[in-house]
């Protein structure tokens, strides 16, 4: 019976021993950091910063969390594989977030690229409408310079937007927007100033 | 006796098996080196709050530095744990997280010193430049300039927005970058317009001479006299030396100075009389009130100009300078003529006879009071 008993507590010893070398896992980890790098691909430290940011925190502190269980005796992966494999799922959801902004970002370039377009057209119109001189060309001569400066901008911010600088293409297109709504008005003033005048 | 010898040897022998793993992992319980998680710890959440308070443009190199301690502290870590357990030792990756936290800790203050320098220096700045524009925005607009200069006046207007668009999205470098570039246009337009003043303006002793003339002969001959502020794009009526009415009135195009040849599109500057009254098939407006432009100083400054070489032998002095109607515009666009909106040239028209003195110059106020308060 003793010799019984003995013999167990030695095997449940050795169980100990064999259950200390539970396996790192790398794969994770690896994963982890792969997803990492694809939301910072995907530009998601600059379209969704603040979120790329907790994603990061996240990471660093489940590969502190796996490194503290590697520097213990008797080591259990289970919670840090739930934890990395939670970090990759965050990645992914960061990077789609990013992709999305990026996306959304470039609608709005394009969107105000169009009424540009539009209030261009418009301030074309009217100018070639708007008061002349006596035979020759009005005194509209800074409304036409506005309008070639924005013409060349908005070529500037195609190059961008074709460059992938999303974020500088969307602020000079709403500063050219800007621009192109003022002169906009300041024509739609001298038109009907011209319109009344004509009644 | 030698069985029970033997079974004395094999119960010794399985408790010291037994034994033996418990005696093991005391000492591996006992001698294992606390790992540095909590000095990581504190480093790892320090550099988060430092991350979380400090703008991106403004990163100071204490938590680069941090960072980079924090990946030494963990790569040690890990160094360490490939090691036998009973030999890790984790003095070098704790001293790492330690001064990794002394340098995420100390970086919101470095940061936010510089932070406010920067973004106080940039506001100012832009408050500076907007002030500035805001000032010649209003003369600019009634301003004949060249082409170069209106085209660096819309980029700069266009920059200067781009800026604003940045300082609200806390791009604070971006937005510093593009006021350099919109106020360097800017203030070479402010230049320009502010040479063209000046010069323009350098002549208001003699204006005033003008003016003082024109209002005290309309006083001593009790007739009417028109003075044309070609600045304030105004004609004052006297009658007898007082103020009777004011009109707007619109320019030539290149109206500012003094008219110098035919097609200059420039308004001329000087005394003249009303020589013809112009109505039906005689105008192309509804009225029309010819002047004797040129007059005799206008034709000796031009021989003179031509003299000079300051104007080609080709140039021809102009003529056919009226005050007119088809104004109302909103803009110069004459190519000289001074233009009313018809319904005021109606009623100049009975109110003038021929031989009224017309006097145009271009300005009854200083430059300083012309900029401060633009609009006349």
């Amino acid at each position: 019976m003793k010799i019984k008993l003995l013999s167990g507590i030695a095997i449940v010893g050795m169980a100990l021993v064999f259950a200390s070398c539970q396996k790192y896992p790398q794969a994770e980890v690896d994963a982890a950091n792969a997803a990492v790098e694809a939301a910072r691909t995907a530009q998601a430290n600059l379209y969704v910063s603040g979120e790329f940011n907790a994603l990061q925190d996240s990471l660093n502190t489940v590969l502190a969390a796996v490194e503290k269980e590697k520097s213990k005796l008797f080591k259990n992966y289970k919670d840090e594989v739930a934890k990395l494999t939670a970090t990759s799922e965050m990645a992914k959801t960061v990077a789609a977030n990013a992709v999305a902004k990026k996306e959304q970002m470039k609608q709005e370039v394009t969107a105000t690229l169009g009424e540009i377009s539009v209030l261009m057209t418009a301030n074309k119109e009217m100018l070639a409408k708007a008061p002349k001189g006596k035979e020759g060309k009005a005194a509209m001569e800074a409304i036409q310079a506005d309008l070639t400066t924005i013409e060349t901008q908005v070529a500037e911010v195609n190059n961008k937007f074709a460059s992938d600088d999303i974020i500088g293409a969307l602020n000079q297109a709403k500063s050219l927007k800007d621009k192109a709504t003022s002169i906009n008005t300041e024509l739609t003033d001298v038109m009907s100033k011209v319109k009344g005048k004509k009644k | 006796m030698a069985r029970k010898l033997k079974k004395k040897v094999k119960v010794i022998l399985i408790t010291f098996l037994a034994t033996l793993p418990l005696c093991v992992f005391g000492i591996f319980i006992l001698a294992t080196p606390e790992s540095p998680e909590d000095e990581l710890g504190k480093a790892r959440m320090a550099i988060a709050d430092a991350r979380k308070t400090i703008e991106k443009d403004f990163i100071p190199p204490s938590l680069i530095e941090a960072e980079s301690l924090y990946d030494s502290a963990m790569l040690c870590w890990k160094k360490e744990n490939e090691k036998f357990i009973l030999s890790r030792d984790y003095s070098k990756s704790r001293t790492f997280a330690i001064r990794s936290e002394q340098q995420a800790l100390i970086s919101p203050k470095i940061a936010s010193q510089n932070t406010s320098d920067f973004v106080n220096s940039l506001e100012r700045d832009l408050e500076a430049v907007k002030r500035d524009t805001a000032q010649i925005e209003q003369l600019y607009s009634r301003l004949p300039l060249p082409t170069i200069i209106n085209k660096k006046y819309s980029r700069g207007i266009i920059l200067l927005r781009e800026a604003e668009l940045n300082l609200e999205q806390k791009n604070f470098k971006e937005c510093r970058v593009k006021l350099g570039l919109a106020k360097f246009d800017l203030s070479e337009v402010a230049r320009y317009t502010r040479t063209l003043l000046d010069d323009y303006f350098s002549k208001l002793p003699m204006w005033k001479r003008w003016y003082d003339q024109a209002i005290r002969e309309s006083a001593q001959n009790q007739s009417y006299a028109l003075v044309v502020d070609k600045f304030a794009s105004k004609c004052y009526v006297f009658l007898s030396g007082k103020l009777k009415t004011t009109y707007d009135v619109e320019l030539g195009k290149n109206w500012i100075g003094d008219k110098r040849y035919s097609g200059d599109k420039a308004t001329p500057e000087g005394k003249y009389k009303v020589t013809k009254k112009k109505d039906g098939s005689q105008t192309r407006y509804s009225k029309a009130l010819l002047l004797n432009y040129p007059n005799d100083e206008d034709k000796a400054q031009f021989q003179k100009e031509i003299r000079n070489k300051t104007l080609p032998r080709y140039a021809r002095i102009g003529n056919l300078i009226e005050i007119h109607g088809g104004g109302g515009r909103g803009a110069n666009w004459t190519d000289g003529c001074v233009a009313f909106a018809d319904r005021d040239m109606e009623s100049l028209y009975r109110m003038i006879p021929v031989g009224c003195p017309v006097t145009i110059l271009g300005s009854l106020q200083p430059l300083f009071e012309v900029i401060k308060n633009p609009k006349p």
